[in-house]
């Protein structure tokens, strides 16, 4: 069977009498290999199209090379499908795709970098072999037949290699760049193998006749696109370590078969997970899809994780890529609980259909200027950073997060740790209520020390004011679109200097946000707060109570048990996890 | 002063231990500095404590001799709290961590001793203090001293007040404004303005406005004219936290609010704007 895809790129010619619906390419439509005509077969002609076609991951039928077992998840699960408000449709190609009118025609595919044959070497840099799911069939229109036609190749060329017949047409392939040529049209569509050699690689083909003048197709690959928390998740991963065990309970009891557990003797003790590596994607109009996994140069215990799991042939495998970015000492602003996505947002007017990269830029050190530069490549998701040095770890997850809500204006909340509300929350309950967990034993003893009311008011009025200022501009959000969620930070030493914060009552912002299927309550993992007597139970918590009622209702929450692995090692559930996530969707309607 | 609640605490409180806790706290002159001869003193004494109690409590103290941190987000080692959670592990952990090579251990131990909730961390910590040779340490001690509550407590944090280490006198000062006694420290806080370090003096400003004591008057001209953003924000804060009238005079006179920080113009249209 053809790839889906064919059509689409076929529909994105502009006129109706482009469209090609002979014999040969119905065959095609079959998906058996084509002969070329000596005989050899054609590159994109021998992609196998399931792997691709239905804009799902192929982990499914994944290899022996360290994959999940399907039971445990890796597979697309149940929840593939975008969140209520989400922005996760799998990036097969549509109708929409087909609109004549569409505003970019041509071929927009995964950069083939992954290593479908295993052999350690990317795809693009070795010769067309039969296992390849990346190279991409394209059909390009031609005008009347017999009229010469001439084509000429213009971008990066070194990155791109067109194929017609299993034979090296145009761009980079066996060894020498072709720009430009002229053939006899046949008068109708003839079918080229699109293969791209690295992110966001970008090319024109024009196509120059008498009779038609001279038409343009883009030819581009994907960038790398970080997930946010409105996409739908496949599965998430915790650290289990006799200390991390109730919190590792938690993630069982909320999410069964979708979390995967790790041990952490296998990993140096490292439970830290969020921190090294971060889930993304490349996707085609095809439906192709390979997981990118950028992995963090902190290089604790778990920087083993991805190429145990993932990338087990020198960072790659089949639809698998590993990043790496940066060199030199790391820092904890290199930790990846330092590198968030937002949702989808329009700012002045400019969209950004993929959310926006944020970072933490002035923290312990900071996020790796080459990883910036790379992140910054990419576009789509045009990064910015803010200031974070005022914490211990100096990690934007901290601070803020997102969820879905379509209810909301804009169909997600940012939530956001705001001292003044946790002061609000405070003064609303009993002064009396025991506290169990915290060195004040009362609510009273909380709200009444003072030290610690000033010290929240400075890091309210110094760093989260402006923090909250810089995302409203950023993102183009106003006050409808935030939820002030309590917070409060004491000072920690341990980090760069006397007086670093960190959350004082669990983090309730450092969440896990698992959008479902449509109609499905999108799942929250969030730290257990604690904000009870000993003896009591979370339907007893005053702070889970007073939260609950601060969002809408489409959530189901799940309040984990973080203290001691983590909340009292400066982290949080959000910190403890990682996610993989549905690819977000078709980023070639916002290609520049 | 405080009662000592494990009979082998009683070793730890020598004479000179109990010369220093019994000094008065705080006076207009700065406390003698805990000599290292007393503090080897002590430090012996809290070595036979922490063996007194290996016999008395064997399958506890195993316990918590061999309880090892791990690493938090930020890579530093923490202990588990629910493995240090009783005041007389703090005499276990210090007894460890003074002959430990590892400076991030003792840097550990440091952090760990308000979770053990002994009630005797002011004079235990007394000790170290003199004896630590690394900095980042001393921290660390300075920062345990805002949750002592021992009458030894105020004595221990003034001569962390006096350190050599720029870095520890700020967190002193800075434990010495969360300190539920920090009305105690009021001259050491205004003796610490004439610090020649810069973060010094700003941790000063910053306790004396938490002491918000109108009666504490000082003169914040030289440092709102000052080259330092973090100066000029700690003196218009503080003098806010003790005096609105004042510090409202300052913003105008000063036009702090186009003051080229944005810290200090945003506090001082603060300043204007509250009531």
């Amino acid at each position: 069977m053809l790839l889906a895809g064919s059509l689409a790129f076929m529909a994105c010619s502009q006129e109706d009498d482009f469209a090609d619906s002979s014999p040969e390419n119905a065959s095609k439509e079959s998906g058996e290999p084509q002969a070329s005509e000596d005989g050899s077969k054609a590159p994109g002609s021998v992609k196998p199209s399931g792997d691709v076609g239905a804009g799902k991951s192929s982990n499914s039928e994944k290899d022996s090379q360290g994959k999940q077992e399907p039971s445990s998840g890796d597979e697309p699960s149940d929840n593939d499908e975008p969140g209520e408000s989400g922005n996760g449709e799998s990036p097969e190609p549509s109708e929409e795709d087909n609109d004549p009118k569409a505003k970019t025609k041509g071929a927009f595919v995964t950069a083939n970098i992954d290593d479908d044959n295993k052999n350690g070497t990317a795809d693009f840099q070795e010769a067309a072999f039969a296992e390849d799911n990346d190279i991409a069939e394209w059909k390009l229109p031609t005008p009347t037949k017999g009229e010469t036609v001439k084509v000429r190749l213009s971008g990066d060329l070194d990155k791109l290699k067109l194929w017609k017949e299993g034979k090296d047409w145009m761009g980079a392939g066996e060894g020498k760049v072709q720009k430009e040529f002229s053939f006899e049209s046949p008068g109708e569509s003839i079918t080229l193998q699109v293969e791209m050699g690295a992110y966001n690689a970008k090319a024109e083909l024009e196509v120059i006749s008498s009779s038609r003048g001279n038409e343009r197709y883009a030819l581009q690959a994907s960038p790398l696109i970080l997930n946010h928390h409105l996409q739908g998740f496949e599965k998430v991963w915790i650290v289990n370590s006799p200390a991390s065990a109730p919190t590792v309970d938690g993630f069982r009891a909320a999410l069964g078969n979708q979390v995967g557990v790790l041990s952490a003797s296998d990993y140096r003790n490292d439970i830290w997970l969020q921190d090294e590596i971060e889930f993304g994607s490349m996707t085609g109009m095809n439906g192709a899809r390979i997981n990118v996994i950028l992995d963090s140069i902190r290089n604790r215990g778990l920087d083993a994780f991805p190429e145990r799991e993932f990338t087990t042939n020198k960072g790659r495998n089949k639809d698998w890529v590993l990043e790496v970015h940066g060199q030199g000492r790391a820092t904890s602003g290199d930790s990846f609980g330092n590198l968030e996505v937002s949702p989808p947002v329009s700012v002045g007017g400019k969209k950004y259909p993929f959310g926006r990269i944020y970072y933490g830029d002035r923290a312990n050190g900071k996020l790796n200027s080459q990883l910036q530069s790379f992140l910054e490549a990419q576009k789509i998701q045009k990064p910015f950073g803010f200031d974070t040095s005022w914490l211990c770890v100096s990690h934007v997850d901290e601070i803020l997060t997102f969820v879905p809500a379509p209810s909301a204006p804009k169909g997600f909340l940012m939530l956001f740790g705001d001292t003044r509300a946790g002061y609000k929350m405070l003064e609303s309950m009993d002064a009396s209520a025991p506290l169990s967990r915290y060195r004040y034993r009362t609510v009273g003893e909380m709200r009444d020390d003072q030290s610690l009311r000033d010290r929240n008011e400075e890091i309210q009025q110094d760093a989260l004011d402006p923090t909250l200022a810089r995302f409203k501009k950023e993102l183009g959000l106003d006050d409808k679109d935030i939820v002030l969620v309590p917070a409060l930070y004491h000072d920690v030493t341990g980090c760069k200097g006397p007086e670093t914060a960190a959350a004082l009552i669990p983090g309730t912002v450092n969440m896990v946000v698992l959008p479902g299927k449509k109609g499905v309550k999108t799942k929250l993992i969030i730290p257990d707060p604690f904000f009870r007597s000993s003896g009591a139970n979370q339907s007893q918590d005053l702070f889970i109570s007073y939260f609950k009622k601060l969002l809408p209702d489409n959530f189901e929450m799940h309040f984990v048990d973080d203290w001691e692995a983590y909340h009292k090692k400066h982290g949080e559930v959000h910190c403890a996890s990682n996610t993989k996530r549905v690819p977000g969707g078709k980023w070639w309607k916002a290609a520049e | 002063m405080t009662t000592l609640r494990h009979p082998t605490m009683l070793a730890l409180m020598s004479a000179c231990a109990l010369q220093l806790a019994l000094s008065p706290p705080v006076q207009g002159e700065p406390p003698e500095v805990l000599s290292r001869a007393i503090a080897l003193e002590q430090q012996s004494q809290l070595w036979q404590a922490a063996q007194q109690l290996t016999t008395e409590r064997p399958q506890w103290a195993e316990q918590v001799n061999h309880t090892q941190p791990s690493r938090s987000r930020t890579g530093s080692l923490v202990f588990a709290p629910s493995q240090i959670a009783d005041p007389a592990a703090a005499t276990l952990l210090l007894a460890r961590s003074g002959r430990h090579p590892d400076a991030a251990f003792r840097r550990a131990v440091a952090e760990a001793l308000p979770e053990t909730h002994s009630p005797q961390l002011g004079i235990l910590i007394a000790a170290e203090l003199a004896l630590e040779s690394e900095a980042e340490v001393r921290v660390s001690l300075a920062h345990a001293l805002r949750y002592a509550e021992d009458s030894s407590a105020p004595q221990t944090l003034m001569q962390a007040a006096q350190d050599s280490d720029p870095r520890v006198r700020e967190t002193a000062l800075l434990s010495m404004r969360a300190h539920p006694q920090a009305k105690l420290f009021a001259q050491a806080i205004v003796r610490a303005l004439q610090d020649e370090d810069a973060r010094v003096q700003a941790a000063a400003l910053r306790a004396w406005g938490s002491l918000r004591d109108p009666n504490l008057r000082i003169d914040i001209e030289k440092w709102l004219r000052g080259e330092s953003a973090q100066l000029r924000l700690a003196a218009l804060r503080g003098q806010w936290r003790v005096d609105r009238a004042v510090a409202r005079q300052w913003v105008g006179s000063l036009d702090l609010t186009h003051d080229p920080a944005p810290k200090v113009a945003r506090m001082a249209q603060r300043v204007l704007s509250a009531d």
